[in-house]
Parts: structure tokens; C-alpha cells; sequence
């Protein structure tokens, strides 16, 4: 692997380890407070997913001979990769749930792009990933279901997607750059998977009679 | 981040047990793979998983034990990512081999793939399951 499509490689994985880290943390927040209880055990589940996702993708980095020191050793640190929205808690429910839809989801279009990679860490992880982010779309997608039922919640649900739609839009087309795909580290590209992201979640929103705010 | 670096063995190893790089795959593809019926394997039947009653190995969660000379390579998987148990399995699994005699070290490299379903539990871990009170 040459020394371009390794860093690549590293940016990538830091990128997806941190967000999964955020996400881990900011689902956390709500194991005390989802509306009901059903919710935040299912809170709790997910967040040890991603946690133990964000642990998984730490290792494999740390693992990476040439990984910078400023991805893999802690002290030297002094920024994360994670999306900005992911920076504070989630203010509602509703974020919950619309981070869940899509942001999680469009983490795991990277996944999917790796399920066959050359890579073999990274496609060692990416199938058990996908085996547990399964459940993890099933539970947001039913929530957004119940949350657009309801004019009032929908409108909530509305704004939460507004709120994250564009931010991870944005993160999925700059993910990775066309090394990776190049050398068969992922099998589609970043804009591919930005394209078959929009498509899939405005089918996802306007059958929920809710909308994709593209701005 | 927590993914601290200790040395044990003369290996490195991680918090998610080993990273996949940092054992030695050169000298575990040199190693023997291990018949079932060798007593290693049956020194892994005693550990048990921390979570159910029954054993990693009727878990499912070994996927390769191989041997060189007094090195032990175990390849071990876990039912998910997110698993809080992995360093107590680890560490479990460590010592109880290093009990065997002629054991010198033992290197775990956690693998994912394919990824553990129910299928991987023996007819032994699934009746032991079922007796518990756990549907399979």
C-alpha cells in the first residue's frame, strides 16, 4: 500500500472512529431521559454498539504502522473528527432519532463500501458492524415512523432533519478521496455514496410524509 | 481514546485485546493448527464466558487455536463489538493456557469475520443455553 492511500486510510478511519465515538457519547445522554422506557434501553444498546465500534476502529488504527501520532496517541490529540453537530447533546428526542436515520446510516454506506475491501482490518470490522447497525436503522426508522404520525412531533422530527441532513450530506461526499476507491480499499466512491444516501433517505422521509431540506 | 499499548508475552497488545497487526501472523501461519480433542482445547472449555454458563469455546467464540512450540495462537471473536466483557475473556483465556504444560506465551488476535451468529454455539452450548432459560 503506498504512502498516499495509507494516510488516506488513516484519515478515513479516524473519521469514522471519532464519529462513532460522538455518536456513542451523545446516545448515551439519553438512557436517562428517552420518553419511555422501552427507549432507553434502546439507548443504552446502541450506545455500547458504538462505542464498541469506535474502540474496534481505534485498535485498527493504532494497529497501522504509519498512522500519525496525532490519530493514535491520546496526549497528542488536539483535534477530533467527528461532525460538529455531534459536539454538544442532542437537544430532543427528535435529534436522537434523525442522527440515528441519518447520520448513523450514512456512516454505514462507508461500512457497506468496505465490506469487501482489500484492506483486511477495515473489512473484518465492516461486516460485524453492519451485522449490529441492522437493528440500529430498524429502531430509527420506526421511531421516525411514530414521530411523523403526530402533527406535533412531526414537526419536531422535521426540524431535527433539517438540523443534521445538511452537516452529513456535506461529511459523506468528503469522507474519503478517490485513493481509496482507486485501490479497492472501498468499492464506491464518496460522491456515489452521498448520491445513494439522498435518494434513500428522501424515500425514507416523504413516505413518512416528511421532508429532505437540501439547503 | 482508549486503546493503551502494554507489552506482555514480548507482544503488544491493546484494549481490544490485540489488534489484529500486532500479533505475529507470520509465526501463526507457520503454527499447527490444533485437532479438537488436543487438551489445549479442552483447557479453553474451562473458561467460561462471563456472561452465559457455558464455555468460550461452546460460546463459539474461538475461531482458530494453532500451536508452535510453546507459543499459543488463539483467534477469538466476540457476539459484539460493544462486548463489555472482552478483557476479562482475554485475560481468562491467557492465564488458564499458560496453566498447560509446555504453554510459554499465548497471542489473541480478535477477529470479525465472519461475524459470530447464534449458529456458531455447539449443540452442547445450545442445550446448556436452553436448560438456563435462554431461547435459541
Amino acid at each position: 500500500m503506498s504512502q498516499v492511500t495509507q494516510n488516506a486510510l488513516a484519515d478515513l478511519i479516524i473519521g469514522l472512529a471519532d464519529n462513532k465515538y460522538a455518536l456513542g457519547r451523545r446516545f448515551s445522554e439519553w438512557t436517562n431521559g428517552a420518553p419511555t422506557l422501552e427507549a432507553a434501553v434502546a439507548a443504552a444498546a446502541m450506545t455500547q454498539d458504538e462505542l464498541g465500534h469506535a474502540r474496534s476502529l481505534y485498535a485498527a488504527l493504532s494497529s497501522m504502522p504509519d498512522a500519525p501520532e496525532a490519530y493514535t496517541r491520546e496526549e497528542k490529540r488536539d483535534r477530533r473528527f467527528n461532525l460538529s453537530l455531534l459536539d454538544a447533546p442532542f437537544a430532543s428526542w427528535a435529534e436522537f432519532v434523525a442522527a440515528c436515520a441519518l447520520l448513523d446510516r450514512a456512516l454505514s454506506l462507508v461500512f457497506e463500501a468496505a465490506r469487501e475491501s482489500r484492506y483486511e482490518p477495515l473489512r473484518q470490522r465492516a461486516g460485524k458492524i453492519l451485522q449490529e447497525e441492522k437493528f440500529h436503522r430498524l429502531y430509527a426508522e420506526g421511531w421516525l415512523k411514530r414521530l411523523a404520525a403526530n402533527a406535533g412531533t412531526r414537526a419536531a422530527a422535521q426540524a431535527a432533519v433539517n438540523r443534521v441532513w445538511a452537516p452529513t450530506a456535506q461529511w459523506l461526499a468528503s469522507a474519503y478521496n478517490g485513493t481509496l476507491t482507486a485501490d479497492g480499499t472501498l468499492s464506491e466512491s464518496a460522491d456515489s455514496l452521498r448520491a445513494r444516501w439522498i435518494v434513500e433517505m428522501k424515500s425514507l422521509l416523504n413516505e413518512r410524509g416528511m421532508e429532505a431540506n437540501e439547503q | 481514546m482508549n486503546n493503551e499499548t502494554i507489552l506482555q508475552d514480548g507482544f503488544a497488545v491493546n484494549n481490544e485485546a490485540v489488534g489484529n497487526e500486532h500479533v505475529n501472523r507470520a509465526h501463526i501461519a507457520r503454527a499447527a493448527a490444533l485437532p479438537a480433542d488436543l487438551p489445549l482445547w479442552a483447557a479453553l472449555d474451562d473458561v467460561a464466558d462471563p456472561e452465559f454458563p457455558i464455555s468460550v469455546v461452546d460460546m463459539g467464540l474461538i475461531y482458530g487455536l494453532r500451536c508452535d512450540g510453546g507459543a499459543v495462537f488463539v483467534m477469538l471473536t466476540f457476539t459484539a463489538m460493544g462486548c463489555p466483557c472482552m478483557d476479562f475473556i482475554v485475560e481468562d483465556i491467557r492465564a488458564r493456557l499458560l496453566r498447560e504444560p509446555g504453554v510459554d506465551s499465548v497471542q489473541i488476535e480478535i477477529v470479525w469475520d465472519p461475524p459470530w451468529t447464534r449458529n456458531r454455539l455447539t449443540e452442547k452450548g445450545k442445550e446448556r443455553l436452553r436448560r438456563f432459560g435462554v431461547a435459541i
